[in-house]
Parts: C-alpha cells; sequence; structure tokens
C-alpha cells in the first residue's frame, strides 16, 4: 500500500499535474494530520479538499506520514490552542459558537483540536509555497537525474514495484524505458 | 501517421490558445514536445506538424488530457455534484424512511435501558416541528418476560430542534391516551435466550422457597404431664444430686457422733473437776495455808480445761468448715431440683412468638411484598443509570491545565443540553376529582441527572370507586444523593389473600381489604429502609377443624377485631431483610390467648410439680432428716465450745480470787505482826526507827 503511494506520488511529480494541487494536497494534509481526528472539524476540512482541486493521493500520503509524528506536536498545539482559546477578544466568538448547534461537535474547545487548526492555518500559505517550490525544482532538476540513477533502476525493476506501476498504467511516462 | 490527435489539439489553435496550453504543461520536457510538434501559420495559427510519429501523436494526446484537466478554478465540480447527489439521497432516504428509522431508533434506545424486548409501531415523524407519534409502545419486564412492564397508546412527543440539532434528545412535553402496567405478551419478551432460562430458574425458586411454615405453636390441648414428665426422666439430675447429698449427710453426721462420743469422757471429767472448783468458798478461807492449797488445786486442775477449750475450738472449727461443705451440697441439691422443674415447665411454655402472632403471620406477606418494592427499586435505580450511561458526570467548573501531551477542553457558558432528557410526560383518564381517576407524571427524566439538579420525578395515581393506589417516587442517581430512590405509596381499600404460614394457627385462607401506606428509601449503598402502616378491614377466614384450643382462639380473636392496625418498620439489603411488626392483634391475641394458655401451662406445671416431687420425695425426706440430725449435732458442737470456755473462765476467775486473797490473809499478818512489835517495844522502850 505504502508503496503504492510512493510510486503513485512518483507519478504526480513526472505527470502535468498542476504543481498548485500538489502542493495544496501538501498544505491540506499537514493540516489534517496537525487535528486530531474523531470530530467535525478534522471531517469538514477533509471532505472539503474533495471539492477543491486537491491532489487527493498526495494528500492521503502527506496526511499519513504526518499523522505519524503529529502527537509529538501535541505539547505546542496544546498551549497554542490553549492561548487561542483563552485569547480575550475571541471570547465572545467561542461561547457564541459553543451555544450553536452542531458547531460543539467541531470539538474547537480542545486545545489540541484548536492548535492544530490554527497551526494548519498559520502554515497553509508557506506551505502552499513551499509545495509549489518543490514540485518545480523536482520536475526541473532532480526527475531526470533520479529517473537515470542507478538506484531508481533497480527499484524499478523489482518485480512487484513492475506489477504495481503496470496496473497503475504508468508505462510509458514515467518509467518510458520499461514501455 | 495513423494516430491522430483527439481532443484539445485536434483543431487549429489561436495564438491566445496556444499560450493558455503552453502555461498548463509543467513539465519541462513536454513543453519542448508541444513546441517542437507545432508550426506557427501565416495567420497566425498553430497546426500540428505533419512529420509527427505515432509516438508523439500519442504523448501529444496525453499531454492534451492532462492540461484539460488542468483547467478550472480549484474547484472539483465533479466531487462537489456527486457529493450533492450523496447529501440529497441521504435526505430522501432519511424523509422517506424517517419513520421506520425513527422507531427502530427508539426500540433500541429503551432495550438498552429496560434489558428487555420494546415494541414500538405506528410511529410518524415531523422533523421540523419536532413532533413524533407513536400509535402504540410496549416495554416488557425483563424479570418477567411474559409481561410488559408498560404499555402505552396513542403518545405524542414535541422534540426540542435545537436540542436535536446538537445531536441530543430532549422532550419537551409528552402526552399519551392510554397506559397499562403489567400487561401480558403473546411473545417473549427477553433479549436472549440465556436470560429466559434465567428467569424461569429464579421463578421456581421463589416457588419452592414460598409455603414454608413460618411459626410454631405447641397443641396446647394436648398436654400430657406424664408424658412429658417420663420422657424427661432421664434428664432429670435432682434425685441422683439428693441421694448423694444424703451419703454425704450421713457419713458426716456419723464421723461427728463419733467424734463427740470419744470427746464424752474428758468433758463429763472437766465438768466434775469445775464442779469441785466451783465449790471453793474463797471469802471462807482464813488462812494462808488453806489459800495456798486451794491455789495449788487450781494450778493443777488449770491445764486440762485449757486442753479441752483448745479441743473444742479444733472441734468447732471443722465443725464449721464441714457446716460449710453441707451447705454448699444443700445449695447443689437445690439448685438441680430448681433446673429440673424449670425443665419440665419449659416443655409447656408459651413460646415468645405467640404474643407477636399477627405480627408473625403479617411478615410472611410482607417479606414477599417488601422485596418486591425493594426489587422495583433497585430496578427503577438500574434503569436510570443505563439511562445515564457513563456519559453524565459531576460538572466542575473549567480550570486552566498544564501543559501536556493530548490537550484539555476549555468550558464557556452555555447550555449543554444531555443526551436525553424528557421534561415532563403526563397521562390522566377522567376528571381529578371524580371517583374514576389515572394519572401519569413523569417529570427530570434524563440520562445527566446534574443537568436537571433535581430527581427524576414520578407520580402515579389509580383511582377507581374512591379507592386506589397513589405513589409518588423520586429517584437521584448524583453521586451525592441521600437517597437514589424515594417512594411515598398508598393503596386504599387494597383487597387480598394470602394462605402462607396459616396452617401453624390452623387457618387455611385469610382475606381481607387493607389500606396501606408506607415510605420508603432506598440508599446510595443499596439498603431500603421505610415504615408501612396497614389497616385491615373485612377479614374473612377459612379455618381449618381443630381441637386445638389456642388455634380457635386465634381465629376467632381474629374475627373479634373489627379492625386491625399494623405497623412495620423494615430494612432489606442484598443479604438480609429485617422486618419488625406491631399491631393491635397481638395485643388482643395476646390477652385473650394469653389468659387461656396461661391456665393451660399452670395446670400443666402442677401436675409436673407433683409428679417431680414423688421422684425426689424419699431423697428430699431424707436428706431433710439428715439435715435435723445434723443441726442436733452441730448443738452438741456448739454446746461442748461453750462449757469448755465457761470451764476456762471460771478457774481463772476462781485463780485470781484466791490470788487475791492471799494478798489481803498476807496484808493482815503483816499487820498483826507490826502491831505486836510496836506493843512490845512501847514497853521496853525501845524505838524502832520507822515504827
Amino acid at each position: 500500500m505504502v508503496l503504492k503511494w510512493i510510486i503513485g506520488l512518483f507519478k504526480v511529480l513526472n505527470s502535468n499535474q498542476n504543481p498548485a494541487e500538489i502542493a495544496a494536497a501538501l498544505a491540506f494534509g499537514i493540516w489534517l494530520a496537525l487535528i486530531p481526528a474523531g470530530n467535525l472539524m478534522w471531517f469538514f476540512l477533509f471532505f472539503l479538499t474533495f471539492f477543491l482541486k486537491v491532489h487527493q493521493g498526495t494528500e492521503m500520503i502527506v496526511l499519513a506520514v504526518f499523522k505519524l509524528i503529529a502527537p509529538l506536536l501535541d505539547g505546542v498545539l496544546h498551549p497554542l490552542g490553549y492561548l487561542t482559546l483563552t485569547f480575550g477578544p475571541l471570547q465572545p466568538f467561542f461561547t457564541w459558537m459553543a451555544a450553536q448547534p452542531v458547531l460543539p461537535l467541531t470539538g474547537f474547545n480542545q486545545t489540541t483540536v484548536m492548535g492544530g487548526f490554527v497551526a494548519g492555518l498559520i502554515l497553509f500559505i508557506p506551505l502552499l509555497l513551499l509545495g509549489l517550490f518543490l514540485v518545480k525544482l523536482f520536475r526541473d532538476r532532480l526527475m531526470a537525474s533520479i529517473q537515470n540513477s542507478k538506484l531508481y533502476k533497480a527499484f524499478m525493476n523489482i518485480p512487484l514495484v513492475k506489477s504495481i506501476v503496470q496496473a497503475a498504467g504508468t508505462v510509458s511516462r514515467v518509467v518510458p524505458k520499461l514501455s | 501517421m495513423s494516430a491522430k490527435l483527439k481532443g484539445l489539439l485536434s483543431k487549429p489553435l489561436q495564438e491566445k490558445k496556444y499560450q493558455q496550453i503552453l502555461k498548463k504543461i509543467y513539465v519541462t520536457k513536454d513543453r519542448e514536445l508541444f513546441q517542437a510538434s507545432f508550426k506557427k501559420g501565416e495567420n497566425g495559427v498553430y497546426t500540428p506538424k505533419a512529420d509527427l510519429t505515432e509516438e508523439t501523436v500519442k504523448s501529444l494526446n496525453k499531454i492534451g488530457d492532462a492540461v484539460k484537466k488542468n483547467a478550472g478554478f480549484g474547484v472539483n465540480a465533479g466531487n462537489l455534484i456527486l457529493a450533492g447527489v450523496v447529501i440529497g439521497g441521504v435526505l430522501v432516504f432519511s424523509v422517506v424512511f424517517k419513520n421506520p428509522l425513527f422507531a427502530q431508533a427508539i426500540r433500541l434506545g429503551l432495550q438498552s435501558v429496560f434489558h428487555a424486548k420494546a415494541d414500538v409501531s405506528g410511529v410518524s415523524v415531523s422533523l421540523l416541528q419536532g413532533r413524533v407519534k407513536i400509535s402504540h409502545l410496549a416495554v416488557a419486564d425483563e424479570m418477567s418476560p411474559m409481561k410488559n412492564l408498560v404499555e402505552l397508546g396513542l403518545v405524542e412527543f414535541n422534540l426540542s430542534t435545537d436540542a436535536l440539532l446538537r445531536g441530543k434528545v430532549v422532550i419537551e412535553s409528552m402526552r399519551c391516551e392510554e397506559i397499562r402496567w403489567n400487561t401480558d405478551r403473546k411473545t417473549w419478551g427477553g433479549l436472549s435466550a440465556s436470560k429466559k432460562k434465567k428467569a424461569n430458574s429464579g421463578e421456581k425458586k421463589a416457588e419452592s422457597q414460598s409455603g414454608k411454615p413460618l411459626l410454631a405453636l405447641p397443641d396446647f390441648s394436648k398436654i400430657n404431664a406424664g408424658e412429658i414428665f417420663s420422657n424427661a426422666m432421664s434428664e432429670l439430675k435432682s434425685p441422683a444430686v439428693y441421694s448423694n447429698a444424703n451419703v454425704t449427710m450421713v457419713e458426716t453426721t456419723n464421723r461427728w457422733a463419733a467424734r463427740l462420743a470419744s470427746a464424752k469422757k474428758s468433758y463429763d471429767d472437766a465438768a466434775k473437776q469445775a464442779e469441785t472448783l466451783k465449790k471453793i468458798n474463797v471469802s471462807a478461807i482464813k488462812t494462808l495455808q488453806d489459800a495456798q492449797n486451794a491455789y495449788n488445786q487450781i494450778n493443777s486442775a488449770l491445764p486440762a480445761f485449757q486442753r479441752l477449750k483448745t479441743e473444742a475450738d479444733q472441734m468447732s472449727g471443722d465443725f464449721s468448715r464441714d457446716s460449710a461443705a453441707a451447705k454448699k451440697i444443700a445449695d447443689e441439691a437445690s439448685a438441680a431440683l430448681s433446673a429440673d422443674q424449670k425443665r419440665l415447665f419449659s416443655s409447656v411454655q408459651v413460646p415468645g412468638g405467640v404474643g407477636k402472632i399477627a405480627g408473625s403471620l403479617a411478615n410472611v406477606y410482607l417479606s414477599e411484598k417488601l422485596g418486591a418494592f425493594y426489587t422495583y427499586a433497585l430496578q427503577a435505580k438500574k434503569y436510570a443509570f443505563a439511562l445515564k450511561g457513563s456519559s453524565a458526570q459531576e460538572k466542575k467548573a473549567p480550570e486552566p491545565q498544564p501543559v501536556r501531551r493530548g490537550g484539555s477542553k476549555v468550558y464557556f457558558p452555555t447550555r449543554d443540553y444531555p443526551a436525553f432528557l424528557l421534561k415532563l410526560m403526563s397521562v390522566s383518564l377522567g376528571e381529578k376529582s371524580s371517583p374514576n381517576f389515572t394519572s401519569v407524571r413523569l417529570s427530570e427524566v434524563t440520562s445527566d441527572p446534574y443537568y436537571t439538579k433535581a430527581p427524576m420525578m414520578l407520580a402515579f395515581t389509580n383511582r377507581t370507586d374512591g379507592v386506589g393506589l397513589e405513589v409518588g417516587a423520586g429517584l437521584d442517581i448524583r453521586t451525592n444523593a441521600a437517597e437514589t430512590v424515594s417512594v411515598d405509596f398508598s393503596y386504599g381499600q387494597f383487597s387480598f389473600a394470602f394462605t402462607n404460614g396459616l396452617d401453624t394457627v390452623g387457618i387455611k385462607k385469610l382475606s381481607a381489604a387493607a389500606d396501606v401506606a408506607t415510605t420508603f428509601a432506598l440508599s446510595p449503598a443499596g439498603v431500603c429502609s421505610g415504615v408501612l402502616k396497614v389497616n385491615l378491614s373485612g377479614l374473612a377466614l377459612d379455618r381449618e377443624e381443630t381441637t386445638d384450643l389456642v388455634k380457635t382462639a386465634i381465629a376467632e380473636t381474629l374475627l373479634s377485631e373489627p379492625k386491625i392496625s399494623l405497623s412495620a418498620t423494615y430494612r432489606i439489603s442484598s443479604n438480609e431483610t429485617l422486618i419488625e411488626i406491631d399491631s393491635s392483634l397481638d395485643e388482643a391475641i395476646s390477652r385473650r390467648v394469653g389468659k387461656l394458655v396461661n391456665d393451660l401451662v399452670a395446670r400443666a406445671e402442677k401436675e409436673l410439680q407433683t409428679l417431680l416431687d414423688r421422684s425426689v420425695g424419699p431423697e428430699l425426706s431424707k436428706y431433710a432428716e439428715l439435715t435435723r440430725a445434723y443441726q442436733s449435732i452441730e448443738g452438741l458442737v456448739s454446746g461442748r465450745s461453750r462449757d469448755a470456755a465457761s470451764y476456762t473462765q471460771m478457774v481463772d476467775q476462781k485463780k485470781k480470787e484466791i490470788e487475791n486473797r492471799i494478798a489481803v490473809l498476807k496484808k493482815q499478818g503483816e499487820d498483826q505482826l507490826r502491831d505486836e512489835a510496836k506493843k512490845r517495844l512501847n514497853g521496853g522502850n525501845i524505838r524502832v526507827p520507822g515504827l
């Protein structure tokens, strides 16, 4: 599964997929990873990405990877969320939210949820720009050298990888030499 | 070139379109391929080159597809439409199937609370108005799965839509047209087969426990003193004790008789000697010589008297010891006789329970009924806890939390609905002032008692012809509640009949009408305590044929009392049932049965006493005779002791008198000598100094 995701990511990077979609997938993936799941806020954000031009595969890979390390950031997310939730000028707004139907189900009053949300929001634009930069860097500079590297060739010659690649229909563009 | 360019690239491209496509090709190699594959005509239009290879055409088509996919303004219209369709489908499904869905939700909810099957039918839901109608609802009784705990007719309730949007069920008001309890079911109401077995075994156990006799009254009309005495004969100890006492008394008496006989000569000699000494007339002694002789006579007799006194003291001490031992034996014998008498009389004693017959009989019935109250209270508690689940907890004021992994909640002042709340359910059939009236009122039934800050309340009235049942109950499952369940219960003119335990008083069946009132509370520890007051009237008995006077008297007393009042203080826990009952009937029974029984017992006791006297009599008479003999010995011993003392005293006295007489005679002799010497000296004119 992980292998499939990695190959899928390479496919996207090597294709003409809009870099903004990949960069947005990176930003949303990290944002979703930072917010603890199991509340309406997480689901809302998650389903929002389905209606936006965000590359879902990339988002899933980023989400899966960063979800593993997100708990380590609780020490930062908790105080950030606590500061936000106890920030005086926002108190009326949060009180209003708490009094509304449905909105409390977002778990906004949970410090790590709010911390993750705020951190993701702050990081969104920088991550978007970083994503754009990285995709461009990869496509312009790294793609050719990676494709020509012995390690890459050896990896792509693994039977399992071959079968996955063929099943994914990535024949000519990703591994032109194999086709 | 067999392959053809498709889609976006199949037509000649204007300059603007060409640049747009070029902008959306992000891979440099592809961009170069695209640029190399098209040429610009004189009219400024880009057309594909003629010598494109098949592979190049395929690559261009893929580039064209990718460019097409990259078009748009950041919104994935396809997914948006798909989501719209899905949501629309769910909404349509919910609207179309909302009634069965609600019915299932209500069914499952009730089943999880009552642990028994719930039947719900005719559910009609109006989501916008927050109104739900149920044409029939029945919840089975977990303890009796072939019975319904409650069955409701048409039920209508208004839900708070505000709370519903927060995922909470808050019933603002509930109306019900018909309510019935303990109705029969056609199908098994348990949730599983294993519970069915358990319930059956519980019923059998209850059956096996009923009908046991609780009060054992002796048949006083058949008291046979002779039989009682012969049965108790082997256990009577007094005959043997008196026999042993007599043996000891004989031995002691003989021993003392011998001792007195052996000492008789000494006493007789002493008496003679004392008589001789007593005759000495001290005042008649005129000479020192006579005085000295009398003195010597006394001195020589004195040691014998002193010896006699010592022996008499010794004998007196020994006798005192033997007398103490004899007294002990006498006490033991007397105690044995008393014990035997008590043992015999105990066979005909009235058991302590006779005076409490009404209480004992009521205990049988009340243990069952109060046990049912306890079970209901526990069941109510269980339902409340099932409703509460694990969600409701004591609300604490929000406090600043320390930094830690996992985060914490920050609370904002707001209205937080409980998962379930029934604010008020009210059912009433008939006019409140009319003799036939039924009313049920439930309020503050909630999954979170900390929200309502009040106990769940139930008020129930069921009156027929002016009499019936009234219940007021409070159920508080908050951790700091003093009482988990508190109930005021009254039932007017409740007709009942019971048979258990009555055979012991010669009654097959007792029926009556009762006014029952009780107030009880179930503590958080599960102990139920309360006071029950019952007034019985219209008592009717189905009596056994009996010759037993006591049973007859009890039955007649029961029938003669126009009204019987009974007060029971009870305390029931999982492992014990304590009921203390006071009844006006107890006094009447004590009076009537007590007199009868006392007469019978007195007669039996008299007979037994005669038999006992006859059995112990010979030994007892012998003992009395021996005691008299012993007492005569006691007189002799004490007489001897007194004599010895008086002899010694008399001799001592006599000795002192003689000593005084000698002193007087000496003085007289001296005076005579002095006078004689004076005379002689005066004649010879001799002066002697000092004369």
